[in-house]
C-alpha cells in the first residue's frame, strides 16, 4: 500500500525501501516516471510500434537490476540510461535505421558552449519546429535532441545517460539544430 | 502499468538479481582491468628495457598488436565509469599511456626483467634468450653467426 508519507519520499530512498524488500514501493517509482519514459519513447522511437511493450521493459529491467543501483547517484539518469538501452536495442531489431558500432565524436574534445538558464527558457519557444523536424535526424542526434528539448535535461545528466563525454552532447545539439535549420529552410 | 508490473513481481515471474551478483561482477572487471594493467606493464617495460629492435625480434609485431589491443581493451573496461566516459577517449587513451611508461620505467628502475630471468619461469624464458644476446649476433653479423652456437645455463641463445 502506498501511502502519502512514500509519496513525498526521494527516489534514491524509494529505492533503498525496494532494495531491502518493499516490492510495492517500486510501484510508487512506475507511477513518477511512466509518463516521462513514454514520452522519450514516443519522441525517440516515433512510427515504430510496441512503444508500451518496451517502456513495460524497461521498468520489468530496472526492477531485475535494481540491486546494482547505487543510492548515493541519480535514479533518474539509472532510469533513463536502462531506457536508453532498451530503445536502441529495439531499432536494432528492427532494422529500419542504421546505428553505428563507435561514434568518432567522442574521441576528441569539442570547446563546450555554456548552458544558461535564460537560453533554455528562449530555446523552449522553438519545441514545436524541432517536434516536426525529429523524424528528419538520425537516432544519435534525434535522441540527443528528445532528452534536451523535451525532457529539459542538462549537458551532464545526458552525458551520464549515453556515457558520452560532456562536450560531445553540446556538439551534437548545435549539429542537430544545423540539420533542422537546413530541414526548415528547405522545406519551410 | 504499475499495477501490471507488481502483479509479476508478487508472481514470481520476475526476480530481483541479488546484490552479490554485481558486486561480483565489478569485482571481477577490476580483476580483469589490472590484469591488462599488468600485461600492458610487462611488454612497455620489456620495449623499455631491451628497445625496440630486441622486442620486436622476440615477438615479431605481434608485441604492438598486443600493447595497442591491451589499451582498447582497457579502455572499454573503465569506459563504464563515469569519471572515464564524461572526457573525450582520448584523454584515458593517453592518461593509460602516461601511466603505463611511468610505471614501466619504475619497473627497470626495480630490475624487474633482471629478476623474472634469473627466475628462469618455462613459460617466458624464450621471450629473454632474444635480449641477452651477444652483439656479435646482431642481424649484421649473420654470414658468422651461422657457424657460431651459443650456449649458457645448458640452453642454446641465439
Amino acid at each position: 500500500m502506498v501511502t502519502n508519507k512514500d509519496k513525498e519520499q526521494k527516489d534514491e530512498d524509494i529505492v533503498l525501501g525496494v532494495q531491502s524488500g518493499k516490492i510495492d514501493s517500486f510501484g510508487l517509482l512506475v507511477q513518477r516516471y511512466e509518463e516521462r519514459i513514454k514520452r522519450y519513447g514516443r519522441k525517440f522511437l516515433a512510427g515504430y510500434e510496441d512503444i508500451e511493450d518496451i517502456v513495460q521493459q524497461v521498468f520489468l529491467k530496472a526492477y531485475i537490476n535494481i540491486q546494482s543501483f547505487d543510492a548515493s547517484r541519480k535514479f533518474s539518469s539509472w532510469l533513463y540510461r536502462i531506457a536508453h538501452n532498451e530503445f536502441i536495442n529495439a531499432i536494432r531489431k528492427k532494422k529500419k535505421e542504421p546505428l553505428p558500432f563507435f561514434n568518432p565524436d567522442i574521441i576528441f574534445p569539442h570547446p563546450l558552449s555554456k548552458e544558461t538558464a535564460d537560453k533554455r527558457v528562449r530555446e523552449e519557444d522553438v519545441n514545436k519546429i524541432v517536434d516536426k523536424c525529429l523524424d528528419k535526424l538520425d537516432p544519435k542526434y534525434r535522441e540527443i535532441i528528445v532528452l534536451y528539448y523535451f525532457e529539459e535535461m542538462r549537458y551532464k545528466e545526458i552525458a551520464d545517460i549515453l556515457h558520452i563525454p560532456v562536450s560531445t552532447v553540446g556538439v551534437r545539439i548545435k549539429r542537430a539544430k544545423n540539420i533542422m535549420n537546413q530541414f526548415i529552410k528547405n522545406y519551410g | 502499468m504499475d499495477n501490471k508490473i507488481i502483479e509479476k513481481i508478487k508472481n514470481s515471474q520476475i526476480k530481483m538479481k541479488p546484490k552479490w551478483r554485481f558486486a561480483l561482477k565489478s569485482f571481477l572487471l577490476v580483476v580483469l582491468s589490472l590484469l591488462l594493467l599488468f600485461l600492458l606493464l610487462f611488454l612497455v617495460s620489456f620495449i623499455l628495457r631491451f628497445g625496440l629492435f630486441i622486442s620486436f625480434r622476440v615477438f615479431p609485431w605481434m608485441i604492438l598488436l598486443f600493447v595497442i589491443g591491451f589499451v582498447v581493451l582497457l579502455e572499454f573496461l573503465i569506459s563504464r565509469y563515469a569519471a572515464a566516459y564524461r572526457r573525450p577517449v582520448i584523454y584515458s587513451v593517453i592518461a593509460i599511456i602516461v601511466i603505463i611508461f611511468l610505471a614501466g620505467g619504475v619497473m627497470n628502475m626495480l630490475r624487474f626483467h633482471e629478476m623474472i630471468e634469473r627466475r628462469n619461469l618455462p613459460m617466458i624464458r624464450r621471450m629473454y634468450d632474444g635480449p641477452t644476446i651477444h652483439p656479435i649476433m646482431h642481424p649484421m653479423m649473420q654470414p658468422i653467426r651461422k657457424n657460431i652456437k651459443f650456449e649458457i645455463n645448458g640452453r642454446e641463445r641465439l
